[in-house]
């Protein structure tokens, strides 16, 4: 029992120490790894529209903007977030993810909210802000291109959305969405240019035809079912473990 | 095997429903948690655990350890208001977290595999248990603050320090981000 004791006590130590250096660790070597270990996301306050609908538009507090100037060592950028004023946009991107002209000293990141843009492929609409991300080199103002893809977080305002979209000039993209905290949406921007939630008016005729979204959405939702009934099952199997642990004993 | 399977599904079903708000989906995870708690906790075998005082001490030395880093870079950016409705449902989150993980999962697994491989299931469970609501890219921070929990777990003995640390470390996070 004491020799028991003692091993738990120092496993328990060195797995503490470890933890700590590798968590410290971490945080240095990959500042842009979340830093949150748990719990729910922080308070919100009303959503900032840059062009806020008519009812909501004396209340309306607008859309702020954000930026950072990083040094180029090497060729290249350190890894990195920004994010709004406000909160509602942020990216961030690891060491190189940025393409930079090797006579670059400096690079400024910015996202801005836009007033206007253009719209999305029918039937899709744009739900809250339109957010430009850019970044140029300082002080000659090149444009810079990503080398691999950065972590885009975006604010949506109180409403079903259906996807985040990226506007590159010329066509808009559907983003490749990862984790959904509350209202923030994470998602996988490839080049930089607008980005923006997007959903669909609801369809009113029965005959309609389902689009490949409804079909997802549906999928969703088959998902959410498939996941109750099983942990349903789960719980009942708990359940059973527990009775048949205590008959045994 | 039951409970930690539990507690995936658990965390999946957090993910899922997080369309349908945060509320929503944190009680569906806790309720869930809450369910695996009742069902093993007469499973769980007691073990000889520091007394109170240090215990606590420990965990709030912990959880200060955590999230140092953080302040090692910079000042806090965010203020307390609005914390107490955040920091009560965060708490209440991490609290039966560890109830379930560092009190019942390590102790059965531990029971099972031995010390060593209890702590290590414990660490993984945690992290992987996060990663369906917050991304893979979480995994490492969260498997490395996993490990520590799991350490002061089987070095104490007790749940309550692993809960104060970390509890302490989202409260310090939130206000640090």
């Amino acid at each position: 029992m004491a020799l028991e004791l003692s091993t738990a006590r120092r496993a328990g130590s060195f797995a503490l120490f470890v933890g700590i250096c590798a968590t410290a660790t971490l945080h240095f070597v990959a500042p842009s790894l979340p830093d949150i270990y748990d719990g729910l996301p922080p308070p919100e306050g009303p959503y900032h529209y840059e062009s806020p609908p008519p009812a909501l538009a004396s209340s309306n507090q607008p859309a702020l903007s954000g930026m950072l100037t990083l040094p180029v060592q090497n060729g290249q950028v350190r890894a990195a977030g920004v994010q709004t004023d406000d909160g509602q946009a942020a990216i961030f991107f690891d060491a190189g993810t940025l393409k930079v002209p090797p006579t670059a000293q400096n690079i400024t990141i910015r996202i801005e909210p836009l007033q206007s843009t253009p719209p999305p492929p029918s039937p899709l609409m744009i739900i809250g802000n339109v957010y430009r991300i850019s970044a140029s080199t300082e002080p000659e103002g090149r444009s810079v291109t990503l080398g691999k893809p950065l972590q885009v977080i975006l604010r949506t305002p109180p409403g079903a959305y259906r996807t985040l979209q990226s506007y590159d000039g010329s066509h808009w993209h559907v983003l490749r969405v990862g984790r959904v905290t509350g209202h923030y949406v994470t998602a996988s921007l490839p080049i930089l240019g607008d980005v923006a939630a997007t959903t669909a008016p609801a369809r009113t005729g029965s005959h309609s035809r389902l689009s490949a979204l409804d079909l997802i959405h549906r999928i969703q939702g088959l998902a959410y079912l498939t996941v109750v009934v099983a942990l349903v099952l789960v719980g009942a199997v708990v359940l059973i473990w527990h009775k048949s642990l205590r008959r045994g004993s | 095997m039951a409970l930690t399977a539990l507690v995936f599904s658990a965390s999946i079903a957090r993910a899922l429903l997080a369309p349908f708000g945060t509320t929503f989906s944190t009680a569906a995870f806790l309720a869930c948690l809450s369910i695996g708690w009742l069902a093993a906790r007469r499973s769980v075998a007691r073990q000889a655990a520091w007394s109170i005082l240090p215990s606590v001490l420990t965990g709030v030395l912990v959880g200060g350890l955590l999230v140092a880093p953080m302040y090692a870079t910079g000042p806090p950016m965010r203020h307390v208001q609005g914390i107490l409705p955040w920091g009560a449902g965060t708490a209440l989150v991490a609290a039966i977290e560890e109830a379930v993980v560092r009190g019942q999962v390590q102790s059965l697994w531990t029971g099972i595999a031995g010390v060593t491989r209890g702590l290590l299931v414990s660490a993984g469970v945690f992290a992987a248990m996060h990663v369906p609501a917050y991304g893979l890219s979480a995994m490492p921070v969260d498997l490395a603050a996993g490990l520590t929990l799991a350490g002061l777990r089987a070095l104490t003995g007790r749940v309550a320090p692993c809960a104060i640390a970390h509890v302490g470390a989202d409260l310090g996070g939130w206000l640090w981000s």
